[in-house]
């Protein structure tokens, strides 16, 4: 495998892929490659920039009559404003995948988001929630878990505001066990769940978000993995990050997300040894992963379908694409099965060929096409969100900005062009006939021959894979 | 009528020959091919299923209406329909007054409603209730595959082709995704159709080579679900030319959506489950008027279909389920409308129903959990009943659990 081959192989997985004018650049060692995605997220913000700050005008007013009992119409105009304002803050989220300059920040987060799936409408939980994940997602796991447990979103979504001493509600700490660190019946047993959310009672969210609000804990002792004390919630979150268990199951999400979900036991097993020792650091473990021999096996190449929201990013590398308004993003996440802030449970997206079906995949080999207006995108966003509704044959608000693409081609022949761009774009082998390929790209002169090549490669199922 | 059979027979002969076999088996290698050439279609004979999903949580109380009763009528000042307007079928209950086409169906013995139909801790959210009734299943984590998906895992021969389930949408309900296999979604078989005609997409699709490179199974399966989503437009686009339907159908999207099923099937299209959803009902202001209006639709546009299939001579063969993910709060809220609730009224209709009329429909007055309908019947008896006694599949397996079929097929 080239050195080109497998760089590309890890800016697709530890990124959203190479932009056209990256391609002469790629000749470092894999070790240094690493070192330089860790230095960036290092010296890069991570706070979620949000383009307008406000762009629909959402007032103080505005939250509260959110909540109004009696009045049910101002209650309603509120929810579209705050709802309106979180698909903004998705979006902005997702253009920022596409012009950071530390692409592994916005892949982290992309996992976390997955992992610790949450839903939420509510503007300022949304940022609260995705400033967590960036701010966290390669540091430390005990921050990003602690972050994450205190987080108004979080808190809301699994109903811990009505986690209190005389009425318990276990479904934060059912899926804190379940999900989040120890994975399903590993190390714990129904009653744990019990006692955990006991400790978790009063844990809610104040004016200034987090909180816990004493008269809803009960301050009674509890006994929580064979250990009894009165215990807390940070309490309970030290004692399942003491167990090995918690490293095992977050390695092999990582695993399963990063390399490929058919996981290798052996291999996952001693990334988890590692991680446990290394005190959680998630840097650590990700440099240890994208530097293994095992990551660049061929058995682990092209193993990935790409989610909607990596299509989409891909794509904007390639393409230099701007979305200039949400709907282009509200039709790409909708039609496409992932839409941020909105995972279908708290299991979050099931991933690999979860993604396809005849819908989805016809939309995603016609969405270079849409893009470049050659075809209406020919469908109603049907799901989320509401206030987006598309109307049928809206097209993509984007524009493309293809010199780089153009200018890191010049001066070859077609047959050259065409191999550099297979190779540049598809993970895997051509699947189709190269001749009826090269017949099928057809352009209006020459100089087109770099765009039209490159839609049609990004319109194959092999791109669908990384 | 044997005019007609022979005639569609030939129809369908014909477009096998031309259509078909003609543009896709010849280039596209037997091992991604979707459609089995070496044995002829056909016509479908087996038991059809089609669902039909209210959106939006229907408020049963005034769909089915206890017209007796007075804690309806405390609770509903102005939301409930008024004792005389019911559309009594027996003395305690009625229909909603927009349901008359329901009516007549109900007389005719073509239908079973049944009451208190829920499950255990109901969710009122709409996205997770919807989830619940699609997966079958009360945890959330289990509910990454539909009830029909895993019953489309489970069958396997007859399920090979995509559009053994069809879902009449643009994208693909939950109900319909299955571990291994998918139903197929199409509002309308020629929009996914001319989406197949991308020249990018016909070209994949039509010189995609045989591959001895096998680890690519990710992009086999790609390539496979694109020939086969191809060819089950084609199929579907011709299919749909085979019948057309003579009876007159009112003009709502629920009814057009029915009016092609009822084509599909009069055709003897090779699809087993239909899917088609109506709303929204989710009625929290002036409900009287847009839930009389959406049933409306419904009563009417199932009684053409129903009609429509007693022509084609399928409507033996044919089952028809209705739900809603929820039912609503008992008590109206404050702006003449209702808020999310629990247990709900179920419909089934067909020509084969062991059981018609109403089904588990209480005498005593309302029984109340927080305020909402408690449930009696968990849906998953429903499902039991139309896995195991109509299509003939293993409830247990595909549903987790043994639930007593209700016996209503």
């Amino acid at each position: 495998m080239s050195q080109q081959a497998k760089l590309l192989h890890l800016y697709s997985r530890a990124g959203f892929g190479v932009r056209p004018n990256e391609l002469s650049k790629l000749n470092s060692t894999v070790e240094s490659a690493v070192q330089d995605l860790l230095n960036r997220h290092n010296s890069s913000p991570k706070r979620v920039a949000i383009n307008d700050p406000n762009p629909i005008g959402l007032s103080g007013d505005d939250m509260m009559s959110s909540k109004s009992k009696t009045d049910k119409q101002k209650r309603q105009v509120a929810k579209k404003k705050m709802r309106l304002f979180t698909f903004q803050i998705v979006c902005d989220c997702i253009r920022d995948m596409s012009r950071t300059s530390s692409p592994l920040t916005y892949k982290m987060l992309l996992f976390w988001h997955g992992h610790f799936a949450c839903q939420t409408i509510i503007p300022g939980d949304a940022q609260e929630y995705l400033d967590v994940l960036l701010k966290h997602g390669l540091g430390n796991f005990k921050d990003l878990l602690f972050g994450i447990s205190k987080s108004r979103a979080m808190i809301r979504y699994l109903n811990n505001q009505q986690n209190r001493v005389n009425a318990p509600n276990e479904n934060f700490a059912r899926e804190l066990l379940e999900l989040f660190t120890l994975g399903e019946g590993n190390e714990y047993t129904e009653k744990d769940i019990q006692e955990a959310a006991r400790a978790f009672t009063g844990w809610s969210v104040g004016k200034n978000g987090f909180r816990v609000t004493n008269k809803w804990h009960d301050k009674r002792s509890k006994t929580i993995f064979g250990k009894t004390g009165n215990f807390g919630g940070e309490d309970v979150l030290d004692l399942i990050l003491e167990k090995r268990a918690t490293a095992l199951h977050i390695v092999k999400k990582v695993y399963a997300f990063f390399v490929n979900q058919d996981i290798n036991e052996r291999h996952v097993a001693t990334l988890a040894r590692k991680f446990y020792d290394s005190d959680y650091d998630i840097q650590f473990l990700m440099r240890e992963l994208f530097t293994s021999a095992e990551f660049y096996k061929p058995k682990n190449i092209g193993k990935q379908i790409k989610s909607p929201i990596e299509l989409i990013t891909n794509l904007a590398l390639i393409f230099d694409l701007k979305f200039e308004d949400n709907v282009a993003l509200a039709i790409a996440q909708g039609r496409l099965g992932q839409t941020m802030l909105r995972p279908p449970n708290v299991a979050g997206w099931p991933g690999g060929r979860a993604w396809i079906d005849n819908s989805t995949l016809l939309m995603r080999l016609n969405l270079p096409s849409v893009i470049f207006k050659k075809v209406d995108a020919g469908f109603n966003v049907s799901s989320p969100p509401e206030e987006l509704k598309v109307k049928p044959n809206s097209k993509f608000k984007t524009t493309a900005n293809l010199t780089p693409l153009v200018n890191a081609f010049a001066g070859k022949n077609k047959e050259q062009i065409l191999d550099e761009l297979l190779g540049y774009l598809l993970r895997v082998p051509l699947q189709m006939n190269r001749k009826k390929l090269m017949a099928s790209i057809i352009q209006d002169n020459s100089a087109d021959f770099v765009k039209s090549a490159a839609i049609r490669i990004t319109s194959l199922p092999e791109f669908q894979v990384c | 009528m044997g005019n007609q059979k022979n005639k569609l027979q030939e129809d369908r002969r014909r477009f096998l020959k031309q259509s078909v076999l003609a543009s896709a088996s010849l280039f596209v290698p037997q091992f991604l091919n979707g459609m089995n050439f070496s044995t002829p279609l056909s016509n479908y004979k087996g038991k059809r299923l089609v669902v039909i999903q209210l959106s939006g949580g229907n408020d049963g109380l005034n769909t089915l209406i206890p017209y007796r009763n007075d804690m309806y009528y405390s609770s509903r000042p102005t939301v409930a329909i008024k004792r005389n307007e019911a559309l009594r079928i027996n003395d305690e209950y009625g229909l909603n007054p927009n349901m008359k086409a329901f009516k007549e169906l109900y007389d005719d013995g073509l239908l079973s409603i049944v009451s208190g139909v829920g499950y255990p801790n109901p969710n009122r959210s709409h996205f997770t209730s919807m989830d619940v009734w699609h997966s079958a299943s009360l945890r959330e984590t289990e509910m990454n595959s539909g009830w029909l998906g895993r019953y489309l895992d489970s069958q396997c021969g007859g399920c090979d082709h995509i559009y053994h389930a069809l879902d009449i949408n643009d994208s693909l309900h939950l109900a319909l995704r299955g571990k291994l296999r998918n139903g197929f979604a199409a509002k309308r078989p020629e929009t996914v159709r001319n989406l197949t005609r991308n020249r990018f997409i016909q070209s994949s699709a039509d010189h995609h080579g045989s591959h001895d490179d096998h680890h690519h199974d990710h992009v086999d399966y790609l390539y496979k679900t694109l020939v086969d989503t191809r060819d089950a437009a084609e199929y579907l686009h011709q299919q749909g030319k085979i019948y057309k339907s003579k009876v007159r159908y009112p003009n709502s999207k629920v009814a057009k959506d029915l009016k092609q099923v009822a084509e599909l099937i009069n055709s003897g299209t090779e699809t087993q489950i239909y899917y088609v959803s109506h709303g929204s009902f989710d009625t929290h202001t002036a409900q009287k008027s847009r839930q009389g209006r959406l049933l409306k639709q419904y009563a009417d546009g199932l009684r053409a279909f129903l009609k429509d299939l007693k022509a084609g001579g399928t409507l033996d063969d044919t089952l028809v389920m209705t739900f809603s993910e929820f039912g609503r709060r008992v008590k109206q809220n404050g702006s003449n409308g209702t808020d999310h609730g629990a247990a709900n009224v179920l419909f089934m209709a067909g020509g084969s129903l062991r059981k018609k009329g109403l089904i588990n429909t209480q005498k005593s007055a309302l029984t109340l959990e927080n305020g909402d309908l408690k449930y009696n019947l968990d849906f998953r008896r429903v499902y039991a009943d139309v896995l195991g006694n109509w299509l003939q599949a293993d409830a247990q397996a595909i549903l987790g659990e043994r639930f007593q079929p209700l016996g209503l097929v």
